[in-house]
């Protein structure tokens, strides 16, 4: 199969992706008991208020014509409105999206970081009490939920020693810097409101710490596994022969190579965070996309749970195209071999 | 790279070496008062609900023309004028005529006007969401002249000024029409907005998070102390009660009966307990067998022991019902006899009609607290001494439709009155025309007692209204559509540096937070 083919094929793959999630979503939240029209309206609203809401909201018609609209209006990028605010989903999901992704960037961050120093750190003690350490630490962080994790990390720095902040993205008496990139962190360091950054900082620690650390150890597996492969290749047991430093040697040569199957891994890890982050992000309050689709969830907002499923879905089948993509280039087997 | 790391390090130590603004901060957040709610809001706008959780912007931010007076964390059953300067009853004896007081501004500047209330009372019948049911009796609204505005019911009505009281009876600015989309009479906008004459407003709203509320400058009434309210959602009991012992939220809401004791022993934190009228009942289905059986019903409410469930559920935070009727309200009987459990009354009577023991039927409930889950156990296993097999069905709130349209056997309700006055508790819960989505969740239908309650709506006189009351009352008492289990009590913490809080146990999620201050900083 050609490269060009290949691509075709995977844009195919995605809008199939997209349809049948579509399809699923659409169909099961349709299916959930409860009547949007009457949570609307509210408790003792008058059967025609409630009657004029389901109207209102395209409800009264049948199932399959209510998805054709819903399609025809996908096809236009329009996600529709919200049931409960009544604005557009797309942009009430953009608005809080920067919250999410200062979240997951700083969680990656950390991860990878933890996840290539302990990883390669481990490969070159092959074998040793700090090997078989760093490998249960890494089995510890993919058993744990980040459910449990959170709490923990909460109770202790925050309900028992005091030192960090509990839940949020702010200490509620600061106002939030004015909007820029919408990271918190960035833009208070950019308008130079250092007591804003610093207490923003320190709101993203835990939540963050708690991502990393139930992500970095999928990482931290494959970083060794790798390292471990390419240390014992010929060409390294004849640069470490030739006298070239061993620090250079892994870094520079070892590190390079071991981190081919590493990126297929990174790029898992960035999709996975979205889902992950709903769970972190009601745990710590954080006011992000995971924590504006649950409460879509329970008050039946179908726009919106739709919006943020087909878009979830959608980075999660571009990121692995993305990442076939960098592999091609990066790797010139499977260019040749396709 | 090199120039990254030190940009990286000067960020993250920056922030550590400006200590200087720490003072600022601080005294932000003694300037701050944090509210941590139970739950998220749904809409603050006044025209579209009749949920006591979205009342607390609203009462900051808007102005009614009557508010109810409170003392000792109860209303009186007397109203003051918040708007109103002055307020009569027309020679018609079916119109009320009110005088706006002067120089009370909406937070763009204008003035509030007779017809900015002809705008809202007219905005919320043509919703006809549930604030309108409460005004069904209203016919017209006249701006006679600027400051002099007349509501004209149908019939007499004895209770319009404690209507106008409710929360969202609230007076809202009429230039909000230009923010309306097609015929929602700007709906979408108010229900995250405010455009009202209050003492706060909402600067801004993170849907499930938290909302922002600012001075209105141009208030009457300016605040005491507080430039920031903050209302916090916080779902989670553990954590609410953990930020409140961290100093992080000041006034912490739904306090449970369970953690109560634990909470008001917490240091620098001090606990409100007060009667309120809110009664925890088990409606049954009048409309499906056996429940259309009296007898059936009796037999339930003989079978249920009140006693062990105030105070082995609700751990003593409760007072036990003795009627129809919470205490503090007209009608309200202290010298009724208690409903006592006697199990072999309650077996002779369902074996008197043809209750076979072992019988099933569904007890269906929105579990929306561990006392709710407890109190559906509790009579799980006590109906079950009786003979009667009752499986627990929980419900998600959005599913609560199944029982409102009439398809359940037994469930659980709450009951309150937002004012010392029958009225809300007998024409919600009992009259016939309330069945299912009016929340008579038993959908009882009893002529006798509709004709009562409609003569009752509508007298004058005070004795003679709650003698109709009483009446009703005691037919409804014979029948028993709902076994009354308990009252609740009202609980409130709050950090013990918050001063000047009147807390109204009737209207729990409303405060007077324009005159509370913080510590010994009142100005």
């Amino acid at each position: 199969m050609t490269v060009l083919n290949r691509i075709v094929w995977r844009l195919l793959m995605l809008l199939a992706v997209v349809l049948c999630v579509t399809l699923i979503t659409f169909v099961i939240s349709h299916q959930l008991p409860g009547d949007p029209a009457q949570l609307m309206a509210g408790p003792r609203a008058g059967p025609d208020a409630i009657e004029k809401m389901r109207a209102a909201l395209g409800l009264d018609r049948p199932l399959h014509i209510q998805y054709a609209r819903y399609l025809h209006d996908l096809l236009q990028g329009d996600f529709g409105a919200s049931i409960v605010t009544q604005r557009p989903v797309l942009s009430e999901l953009a608005a809080v999206f920067p919250a999410t992704l200062e979240l997951m960037l700083t969680a990656l961050f950390i991860s990878v970081t933890l996840g290539v120093i302990l990883g390669v750190a481990a490969a070159v003690r092959h074998g040793s009490w700090f090997d078989h350490f760093i490998r249960a630490s890494a089995t510890f962080g993919i058993s744990v939920p980040s459910f449990w994790l959170g709490l923990m990390l909460l109770l202790i720095f925050y309900g028992q020693l005091g030192i960090l902040p509990g839940v949020g993205r702010l200490d509620d008496a600061l106002d939030p810097p004015a909007a820029m990139t919408g990271f918190y962190t960035l833009d208070a360091a950019l308008q130079g409101q250092w007591a804003v950054l610093r207490n923003a900082l320190e709101h993203l620690l835990l939540p963050a710490l708690t991502l990393a650390l139930v992500s970095f150890g999928g990482m931290l597996r494959v970083i060794r596994a790798s390292m471990i492969e390419v240390l014992s290749e010929d060409y390294i047991r004849t640069a470490i022969a030739s006298g070239i430093p061993r620090r250079t040697v892994i870094f520079n040569h070892a590190l390079r190579n071991a981190l081919i199957p590493f990126v297929t891994v990174l790029g898992l890890e960035f999709a996975a965070l979205l889902f992950g982050s709903v769970v972190v992000e009601t745990i710590f309050m954080w006011p992000g996309a995971g924590s504006l689709v649950l409460e879509a969830i329970f008050a039946l907002d179908f726009p919106m749970i739709m919006c943020f499923t087909v878009i979830v879905s959608m980075a999660y089948v571009i990121i692995n195209f993305a990442v076939d993509l960098l592999y091609m280039a990066i790797n010139p087997q499977i260019r040749e071999i396709g | 790279m090199r120039l990254l790391g030190i940009a990286l390090a000067f960020m993250l130590s920056a922030p550590w070496l400006a200590a200087c603004d720490d003072d600022a901060v601080s005294q932000a957040r003694r300037q701050t008062l944090i509210i941590g709610k139970a739950s998220g809001l749904s809409t603050i706008d006044p025209g579209a609900t009749v949920m006591a959780y979205n009342f607390a912007p609203m009462s900051l931010s808007y102005e009614r023309l009557l508010r109810f007076a409170v003392a000792d964390g109860s209303p009186t059953g007397a109203v003051e004028g918040e708007l109103a300067e002055s307020w009569r009853l027309d020679d018609d004896g079916k119109s009320w005529l009110f005088t706006l007081k002067q120089n009370h501004r909406f937070d763009d500047g204008s003035l509030v006007t007779a017809a900015a209330v002809r705008f809202s009372f007219l905005r919320t019948l043509r919703l006809g969401l549930g604030p309108a049911q409460a005004l069904s009796g209203l016919e017209d609204v006249e701006a006679i002249d600027a400051r002099t505005v007349r509501f004209r019911l149908a019939a007499p009505s004895p209770i319009f000024p404690l209507i106008l009281a409710l929360p969202p009876m609230v007076v809202i600015n009429p230039t909000v029409l230009a923010h309306q989309k097609g015929d929602d009479l700007a709906r979408a906008w108010l229900s995250e907005h405010t455009a009202g004459s209050g003492p706060y407003r909402v600067a801004s709203w993170e849907r499930g998070q938290r909302i922002v509320l600012k001075p209105n400058p141009y208030a009457a009434e300016t605040p005491r102390y507080f430039q920031k309210i903050v209302l916090k959602t916080v779902k989670d009991n553990a954590s609410r009660r953990l930020l409140l012992e961290r100093g992080d939220i000041d006034i912490f809401e739904g306090v449970t009966p369970d953690m109560a004791d634990k909470v008001a022993q917490m240091s620098g934190v001090a606990l409100f307990e007060r009667p309120t009228p809110v009664i925890v009942a088990l409606a049954m289905n009048t409309t499906r067998a056996p429940f259309t059986d009296i007898r059936v019903r009796q037999a339930i409410s003989l079978a249920i022991d009140r006693r062990a469930i105030a105070s082995g559920v609700v751990h003593g935070h409760a007072s036990l019902v003795n009627g129809v009727l919470p205490a503090g309200i007209p009608g309200h009987d202290p010298d009724l006899p208690e409903v006592r459990r006697d199990l072999s009354a309650a077996r002779a009577l369902l074996k008197e009609a043809g209750i076979a023991p072992g019988m099933e039927f569904t007890l269906s409930y929105v579990p929306a607290s561990a006392t709710v889950d407890s109190t559906a156990l509790a009579i799980q296993n006590q109906l079950a001494d009786a003979g009667l097999k009752i499986r627990l069905e929980t419900l998600a709130p959005s599913a609560f439709a199944k029982v409102l349209a009439g398809d359940f056997d037994l469930t659980l309700s709450n009951w309150s009155a937002d004012f010392p006055d029958p009225w809300p508790i007998m024409q919600f819960a009992y009259h016939s025309s309330n069945a299912g989505e009016g929340y008579n969740l038993s959908r009882y239908a009893n002529a006798e007692v509709d004709g009562l309650l409609a003569r009752a709506e509508h007298t004058m006189d005070a004795a003679e209204r709650t003698a109709l009351y009483e009446q009703a009352q005691r037919i409804v008492m014979a029948e028993e559509p709902m076994v009354n289990l308990f009252a609740v009590h009202g609980l409130l913490a709050y950090r013990a540096d918050v001063r000047g809080l009147l807390y109204n146990a009737w209207q729990p999620g409303i405060y007077n937070v324009e005159s509370m201050y913080r510590g010994d900083d009142a100005p």
